[in-house]
C-alpha cells in the first residue's frame, strides 16, 4: 500500500490532506481566539491610525473581533448591533473564524507536501495568513460601519469609495480564505515531487536549473 | 511561471469584478442560484415530500426550517478560480474546454451535496449547521477545485 501511494503522489496528497483537515480543525478550534490574535491587533493598529476619529477601539471578544466606533448608537437610530461591553458607542462584532479557517486549511495542504525547511515555510506563510486576515477584519468592519453610517463614514478624511470598501469585503470573504492557502502552498511545494511531476518544464525550467546549480 | 501567474491574477480579478456587477447578478448569477435551488430540492424531493423551493429559498413545509443560497454559496466564485488558473495553464485549448466543463458540473454536484447536507444538519442542529456552513464546506469546495485543477494538469501532461 505504502509502495503503491509512493508512486501516486497525488493520491498520496489528496488522501493526506483529508486525513489532516479533521485534526487541524480541532486545534484550530481549540486555540479559539489565539489564533485571530495576532490579526486582530494588526488591524486595531491599521483602524485606529487611519481612522482615528471614526474609530475608538478594536479587540477581541472570545473569538470575536470587537469595532467601537465613534458613533453613538442613539445619533444613528440603530441600536441592534451595540455590542455588550459598548456603552453608548456602536460596537459592531465580526467573527474571526469566517476569514481564519484558512490556517487550518493551510496547515492540512502544508502537512501533506514534502516541503524543504518545512518549518520555516511554514512560519513564514502564517505571518501572510495572519496579515491576509487582518486586512480581511479591517475590509468586514469597515463595511459593517459603511452599512450602519453610510455618509457620515464615507465623508471621513481618508476613507475609500464604498465600492471599493464592499470588493475589499467580498474578495476577503469569498475568496481569500480558501485561496490564499492554496496559493501560499503551491508557491512553497512548487519544487515537491508532486508539482514537479504534474508541471510541464515551461513553467519548472527556471526553478529546477536554479537547483540543479 | 511569471506568464501564468500574470494571466492567472488577471482572469481571476476581471472575472470576479465581473460577477459583483449588478447586470451580471440579475442576468446570470441570480437564475443560476434559482436553478441551483431548484435542482437540490428536486434532489431533496425524493427523500421528502414536504421540501419547497421559491427563488433562492429551500424549505420544509413541515418544520418550517429554510435556507436561502446566498452570494459564495452558490460555487460561482469556486469557477471562477477553476477557469482562471485552466485557462492561465499551458495546454490546448480543447483541453481546457473540457477541463473548464467538467470542473463546473463537479463543483456544482459538490455544491448540491454541501446544500443537501446543510439542508438536513439545520434541522439537526443549528450550530453543526453553523460551523459546517461557515467553515469546512468552503475548504472542502476550494479542495474539489484543487483535485479537478490535479486532474487537468496530469491530462495535460499525459497528452503533451
Amino acid at each position: 500500500m505504502t509502495s503503491w501511494l509512493e508512486q501516486r503522489p497525488a493520491t498520496r496528497f489528496l488522501l493526506t490532506v483529508l486525513a489532516l483537515l479533521p485534526t487541524c480543525f480541532v486545534i484550530w478550534h481549540l486555540l479559539g481566539s489565539a489564533i485571530a490574535a495576532p490579526s486582530v491587533m494588526l488591524s486595531s493598529w491599521i483602524l485606529l491610525g487611519w481612522l482615528p476619529g471614526q474609530v475608538i477601539e478594536v479587540g477581541l471578544q472570545d473569538t470575536d473581533m470587537l469595532l467601537v466606533s465613534a458613533f453613538s448608537a442613539e445619533a444613528s437610530g440603530n441600536s441592534s448591533q451595540v455590542a455588550p461591553s459598548a456603552r453608548e458607542n456602536i460596537g459592531y462584532l465580526i467573527d474571526t473564524r469566517t476569514l481564519s479557517y484558512s490556517i487550518p486549511f493551510y496547515t492540512a495542504l502544508h502537512g501533506a507536501t514534502r516541503i524543504q525547511s518545512s518549518l520555516s515555510v511554514y512560519s513564514w506563510n502564517l505571518l501572510v495568513l495572519w496579515v491576509v486576515l487582518a486586512v480581511g477584519l479591517v475590509a468586514t468592519g469597515l463595511k459593517d460601519v459603511l452599512i450602519t453610517e453610510g455618509n457620515v463614514l464615507l465623508n471621513a478624511r481618508g476613507m475609500p469609495p464604498a465600492d471599493l470598501v464592499a470588493v475589499a469585503y467580498q474578495t476577503s470573504s469569498l475568496l481569500a480564505p480558501t485561496l490564499v492557502p492554496v496559493i501560499l502552498w503551491a508557491y512553497a511545494a512548487r519544487r515537491s515531487d508532486l508539482l514537479r511531476s504534474l508541471l510541464p518544464g515551461s513553467l519548472t525550467s527556471k526553478e529546477v536549473s536554479k537547483e540543479d546549480t | 511561471m511569471a506568464r501564468f501567474v500574470v494571466i492567472f491574477l488577471g482572469l481571476l480579478t476581471a472575472l470576479f469584478v465581473l460577477e459583483l456587477l449588478e447586470p451580471v447578478q440579475q442576468a446570470v448569477v441570480q437564475p443560476f442560484t434559482g436553478l441551483l435551488a431548484d435542482t437540490s430540492a428536486t434532489f431533496l424531493a425524493l427523500f421528502d415530500e414536504q421540501v419547497r423551493s421559491a427563488g433562492r429559498v429551500i424549505s420544509h413545509a413541515g418544520n418550517g426550517f429554510a435556507v436561502s443560497i446566498e452570494a459564495g454559496c452558490n460555487g460561482v466564485e469556486a469557477a471562477i478560480v477553476l477557469i482562471s488558473g485552466v485557462v492561465a495553464f499551458p495546454a490546448g485549448w480543447k483541453q481546457k474546454a473540457a477541463a473548464i466543463v467538467f470542473g463546473f458540473l463537479a463543483i456544482q454536484v459538490m455544491n448540491i451535496l454541501r446544500i443537501v447536507s446543510l439542508f438536513y444538519l439545520g434541522q439537526w442542529n443549528i450550530e453543526l449547521f453553523r460551523y459546517t456552513h461557515l467553515y469546512l464546506w468552503p475548504v472542502l469546495i476550494m479542495l474539489d477545485v484543487l483535485v479537478v485543477f490535479i486532474c487537468f494538469m496530469r491530462w495535460a501532461q499525459r497528452t503533451a
